[in-house]
């Protein structure tokens, strides 16, 4: 038979969690396609270690060790070329976590990318948008929860838009390693966990109004055992969305509640390590039910690993992305909002920062999408720090945005934008800047030549009142010149731009001006 | 509604009535005379293997002083009593079989065992040559005292008892040693094992083909070559049973330590199911062995004739002498698969259906060969349960370890019986690059699956193949099996799963569409059955049909006793054990239990559900036993092709409705043949006529040749 040669790429994508190791073996078709192929689970107590002493214990690490070369084996079933393997909230508290990655990485091959919440948050969030596409864009809020083992991920939209991203230190696992957890009764243990969960959900509501949420959505290896059991006990397929009735929901977490993890597992044939955690899921899914005013819960088939597969899809298809851009966005300006910017001219500096990006694209800067994002979030809060207080309000919005929670934005990212936020005004960086100079080289070139393009842009706005539109760019052997159609109103600005071009002509090697563009 | 004891039937009692309708198989005059022999072989082996599992575990059970669990309600003790004396009868009418009518016939055409005192000197000397050259050596007298007689009598092997006179010979390590028997001055007592690694049958030449003495009276014949010095004064041939029953590792962990001590306590009192003494037999041999063995009356069974017929079966394999056997039947092509299409697109095109021995069981072996040497398969996943080293399966399996595929097989050492044949070929595999696979911890993994992964040009494809019997090539071509052949991706995920279950490389979560035991299996059944009652309660038709080996869950019979109750139609056919008491007024009047012994080992298990009208159809490795759906992994497998769906629904209601070999279970537990005009084709005839009619259509439908058209000549 004819044997062209097989296009797609055989992938695979896992997680090391709190309790359990997962991964989804996938193929992904030239077009970015992706087809599960296998989705095995293996129980492991990394939380419970980590939750309880802060490490991993010798038993544990060798048991990772089991499973993962397992896993390999089944990679090797189907000759998987490309793999990733995150690791989330168990792993990223461990104290011992770097030697942790590295002794697995010395007897399997593996490495492990231990990464943040926030990212934790993306990824599940991509997974989801992908299945549930418009119907997240209701005008209420829609909120999107996954209970973990170590952590619950929390993303709440509005229109479609993310309005706010937390990952909260409330886990299944997490909450049985509560002190006095272990020994109280069962009774006695509910009333500890429904104590805990129920000062998380305040400190949510401080955040948001939960009861403007119409259209809520639950992940997690618990909430889809729920949706089976609720669906009759039949799988529903990966992707499927399926939606249960909020009394349904809170019959089926009333009656779990009074068994017993042995009695879990004889009713419903379900491993032990599932049956420990369920009880507590279901507590912590209900709460924040309960506080929203959602009558069913909605619950796609998807997980974390969908979200690196999408990941992975991309990559290997070179496509998608956009729309994720469009949320760290939102997420941004979410956050401007909270701290009263202003709009009009945050905008317009974001708008003029990425039109100098893309001119300079090409010759001066050679940065990606991915820089030219941070610019954008940079544009966008640049002011922000303004709320605390005018006076060294580029220091303020520095340290805001490095402490907010900003949506698909790793730390590492959000360094990088805080920096870039702080030199918008006054000093350029300097050797002696002692955050600038913990910036490794590479992202400490990025900061100049982003903190260099917001510097002009900022200048261009420097009456906050937008006057400076349709501008056109010129590279000339004397410099770079800014070509508006109205010079002559743009005195503030021209100073302005004398004043905090310093930094471009730096970077850039030219000096840049402002002129009347040739009628 | 609590169902009463009486409502049940005996477990042990029905086994027994089972291995009846074997014997009367054999009793038939309407079938042939060396299958008459080869069902008599069958009723042995059967009670060979009842005597050692179910006596077994029924004397330990008295031993300590239990009940057992059997929902008719029987105690232990009250069952041994009648199963001992059901067994006496049963081992009665096979030997009034064996001497009365089945042996004289195959004498009449031919067939002659010779007794040593019917050789003439040529055959007397070709004896002696075989004695010498193979037998011989194979020798190993035991010298017989009380305390270690136990571990010197082997199991399930013919030995020959020996009296003598003569000076006390002296027992060296390397030398045939007798002992004293203390009880008799001056004379002395010897064991020897009868060497079981050769045939039973050794032919002499004669002016007759078929003529052979039996390797006992080879032993008997030159035994003063053992005992040089010796008188022999008497002989006897016997064959000892010992307790077999090994179930511990498979009980729940709250029977354990109980289990464990009726082993121990076994042990001691009950190790000796079974004393076999062949006639003739003096009364001195009855006791000595009695005595010796510590086996009282009740355990010891005179045999009529030849120890042990199970090798009696190698004699259907004679040449010629066809018109002493059923007319061959060779396994049909599979339409879909005949001539040399391409498997792989042929699945793709539609699940397939294999009906085994009546379709043949190489389209399996293809489809593993064909795996082996294809550039696009990556890995072959298995089950391998019962299967032989001569296997071309295994075969198959090492070509693609050497071709570099990734060959993952889960070995099942625990398959009673095969423990050491698996080991063995299991050891070969891994040399190959296989890797092996040692079954679950306290799981026996009876499922039967495969699974190849290929990569094709579009995507990767997961073949599938599901089946209620193992992969066995001999077996297959006389059990009756279904098989299932199926690329859809839902069973691939869930096999890959399975796969990855009993692999323990992951947990199970949830199932698309497989019901696994001993998780779940259990409350799906359940759950079809309540649901018919549901539609039954709702004044809807509802049907349930089943085939089964076997039928002894109080659970899963109580759910068809509430199902017959609601109105619900239940048409059972059970081969073998059946507890369920059909026909009770009030309980199970909506129930029919028909059993069918034929030619073929009725084996596979399907199950309907008429669900409101949508056809539910299943195959299943699963019996309806405690052990297979507590302690077992096995499978349910959703038929969905609706023209698959619609041959098995019909091969139901062929098997139900055989009343040229069915019988019938009444309300009084006994099988009887239908009253009244009897079809003269069975279903197994019907079910052969059927795939050779069907092979028969696709070779005709396919041109031989392909013919070229030439163009028109230009006019």
């Amino acid at each position: 038979m004819s044997q062209t040669v097989p296009t797609n790429t055989l992938v695979a994508a896992l997680d090391i969690g709190a309790s359990a190791i997962r991964m989804a073996i996938a193929e992904i078709t030239p077009a970015g396609q992706i087809h599960v192929l296998e989705t095995p689970a293996k129980p492991v107590a990394i939380g419970r270690d980590v939750f309880t002493s802060g490490r991993i214990s010798r038993s544990t690490r060798d048991e990772v060790i089991t499973v993962l070369r397992g896993f390999k084996q089944l990679m090797d079933a189907y000759q998987v070329k490309l793999s990733r393997v995150i690791a989330t909230s168990a792993l990223r508290e461990a104290v011992d976590r770097d030697t942790f990655v590295d002794w697995v990485f010395v007897r399997t091959g593996i490495d492990i990318e231990v990464i943040e919440g926030i990212q934790e948050n993306q990824l599940t969030f991509a997974a989801v948008q992908n299945v549930l596409g418009d119907r997240l864009a209701v005008a209420e809020d829609s909120l999107i929860i996954e209970v973990g083992g170590g952590s619950t991920e929390l993303v709440i939209l509005h229109s479609g838009q993310i309005v706010l991203s937390q990952t909260l230190p409330l886990g299944a696992v997490r909450l049985q390693q509560r002190p006095g957890s272990r020994e109280a009764t069962a009774q006695a243990r509910r009333r500890l966990f429904r104590r805990e969960i129920s000062g998380t959900v305040e400190n949510i509501l401080r955040l948001r109004d939960l009861k403007r949420v119409r259209f809520f959505v639950a992940l997690g290896s618990d909430m889809r055992f729920a949706a089976r059991i609720i669906g009759q006990g039949v799988e529903p397929p990966p992707g499927q969305v399926v939606t249960l009735p909020a009394d349904r929901f809170d019959a089926f977490g009333q009656e779990v509640s009074r068994l017993s993890v042995d009695e879990l597992v004889d009713r419903y044939s379900m491993p032990f390590a599932d049956a420990e955690t369920l009880v507590p899921a279901m507590m912590i899914y209900s709460a924040f039910i309960a506080s929203t005013g959602a009558d069913q819960i909605v619950v796609p088939m998807v997980s974390i690993r969908d979200g690196l597969l999408l990941e992975i899809a991309a990559m290997v298809s070179g496509r998608g992305g956009s729309d994720f851009a469009r949320q760290i966005v939102a997420s941004a300006r979410a956050t401007g909002e909270k701290y009263n910017y202003d709009e009009k001219h945050a905008l317009h500096v974001t708008m003029l920062a990425l039109a100098l990006f893309d001119e300079l694209r090409s010759h001066e800067h050679q940065l990606t999408d991915r820089e030219r994002l941070m610019l954008e979030v940079a544009g966008i809060l640049h002011d922000i720090g303004m709320f605390i207080n005018t006076a060294a309000h580029h220091k303020h919005s520095r340290y805001l945005v490095a402490s907010s929670e900003l949506f698909g934005l790793r730390k590492a990212d959000k360094e990088i934008i805080a920096e870039v936020v702080r030199y918008h005004r006054k000093s350029i960086p300097q050797p002696t800047h002692m955050e600038y100079m913990s910036l490794p080289r590479a992202d400490r070139v990025v900061v100049s030549k982003l903190a260099a393009i917001l510097r002009v842009a900022d200048a261009l706005d420097r009456s906050h009142l937008q006057r400076v539109k349709d501008v056109k760019f010129q590279r000339r052997t004397d410099g770079f010149a800014i070509r508006v159609s109205n010079v002559e109103e743009l005195s503030v600005e021209r100073s302005g731009l004398a004043a905090k071009g310093n930094l471009f002509e730096e970077v850039f090697g030219m000096p840049v001006v402002l002129e009347e563009a040739p009628a | 509604m609590r169902y009463q004891p009486r409502h049940f039937i005996n477990r042990e009692l029905s086994w027994l009535a089972f291995n009846e309708r074997v014997l009367q198989e054999a009793e038939d005059p309407k079938t042939p005379p060396l299958n008459q022999l080869a069902f008599l072989s069958i009723v042995s082996s059967n009670l060979d293997e009842f005597a050692m599992i179910r006596v077994g575990s029924l004397r330990r059970l008295v031993a300590a002083g239990r009940s057992g669990d059997c929902p008719s309600g029987l105690s232990a003790c009250q069952l041994l009593d009648q199963v001992g004396q059901r067994m006496r009868d049963m081992v009665g009418r096979q030997y009034e079989c064996f001497n009365r009518r089945v042996w004289p016939a195959l004498v009449r055409r031919g067939l002659r065992r010779l007794l040593p005192h019917e050789l003439t000197a040529e055959q007397r000397s070709h004896i002696q040559q075989v004695f010498d050259e193979q037998v011989y050596p194979l020798l190993t007298p035991l010298g017989i005292d009380q305390q270690r007689a136990f571990d010197h009598v082997a199991d399930l092997t013919i030995h020959i008892l020996a009296r003598m006179a003569g000076p006390a010979p002296l027992a060296a390590a390397d030398e045939p040693a007798t002992v004293v028997d203390k009880q008799t001055p001056g004379e002395h007592v010897a064991v020897v094992a009868i060497p079981t690694g050769l045939p039973r049958m050794i032919v002499v030449p004669a002016s007759d083909e078929h003529t052979f003495v039996l390797i006992e009276d080879v032993v008997l014949m030159h035994l003063d070559r053992l005992f040089e010095g010796q008188k022999l004064l008497e002989t006897a041939l016997f064959r000892v049973t010992r307790n077999g029953d090994l179930s511990v590792e498979e009980s729940r962990d709250e029977d354990f330590l109980a289990a464990m001590s009726e082993v121990l306590i076994g042990r001691k009192e009950s190790e000796m199911v079974r004393l076999e003494l062949a006639e003739p037999a003096s009364p001195w041999a009855g006791q000595t062995l009695g005595r010796l063995l510590e086996v009282d009356d009740a355990q010891i069974f005179t045999i009529p004739g030849p120890l042990d017929l199970k090798p009696f079966s190698s004699l259907l394999g004679l040449p010629g002498l066809s018109e002493l056997r059923y007319q061959p039947w060779v396994p049909q092509p599979v339409p879909r698969l005949a001539g040399d299409v391409d498997v792989w697109q042929a699945i793709r095109e539609g699940d397939i259906l294999l009906h085994h021995p009546y379709e043949t069981f190489d389209t399996v072996v293809r489809l593993l060969q064909e795996a082996a040497a294809d550039k696009g398969v990556l890995a072959i996943k298995q089950v391998l349960y019962r299967t032989s080293g001569t296997s071309k399966v295994i075969a198959a399996l090492e070509q693609a370890a050497a071709n570099g595929k990734q060959v993952s097989v889960l070995v099942e050492l625990k398959a009673r019986f095969d423990e050491a044949r698996n080991i063995e070929w299991s050891r070969r595999l891994e040399r190959a690059g296989v890797q092996i696979v040692y079954g679950l911890a306290a799981l026996k993994v009876h499922a039967k699956a495969l699974m190849i992964v290929r990569r094709e040009p579009d995507r990767i494809r997961r073949y599938i193949h599901l089946a209620t019997g193992n992969y066995n090539e001999s077996t297959a071509q006389l059990y009756t099996d279904f098989g299932l052949l199926t690329c859809d991706d839902d069973f691939g995920a869930d096999v890959a799963s399975f796969f990855n279950m009993i692999t323990g490389y992951s947990l199970p979560s949830g199932w698309r569409k497989l019901a696994v035991a001993p998780r779940g299996l259990r409350n799906r059944l359940l759950h079809l059955i309540r649901r018919e009652i549901e539609r039954a309660n709702a004044g809807r038709n509802a049907v349930i049909m089943l085939k089964l080996n076997s039928l002894s869950d109080r659970e899963m019979i109580q759910a068809l006793y509430d199902a017959s109750r609601a109105g619900v139609k239940v048409r059972l056919n059970i081969r073998g054990v059946c507890c369920l008491r059909p026909g009770v007024k009030g309980i199970s009047d909506n129930i029919e239990v028909v059993s069918i012994v034929g030619r073929f080992l009725e084996h596979s298990r399907v199950l309907y559900f008429r669900n409101g009208g949508q056809d539910e159809v299943y195959l299943s490795s699963a019996d309806w036993m405690p052990r297979n759906l507590d302690r077992r992994v096995e499978l349910l497998v959703p038929v969905e092709s609706p023209p698959l769906k619609q041959r098995l629904i019909e091969s139901l209601q062929t098997c139900i409705s055989d009343t040229a070999k069915g019988r019938w279970l009444g309300s009084n537990g006994k099988y009887t043949r239908p009253a009244g005009a009897r079809q003269h084709k069975s279903s197994q005839q019907a079910f052969m006529e059927l795939a050779e009619q069907a092979a028969k259509a696709m070779a005709e439908q396919t041109p031989r040749e392909f013919q070229v058209l030439k163009p028109p000549e230009p006019e």
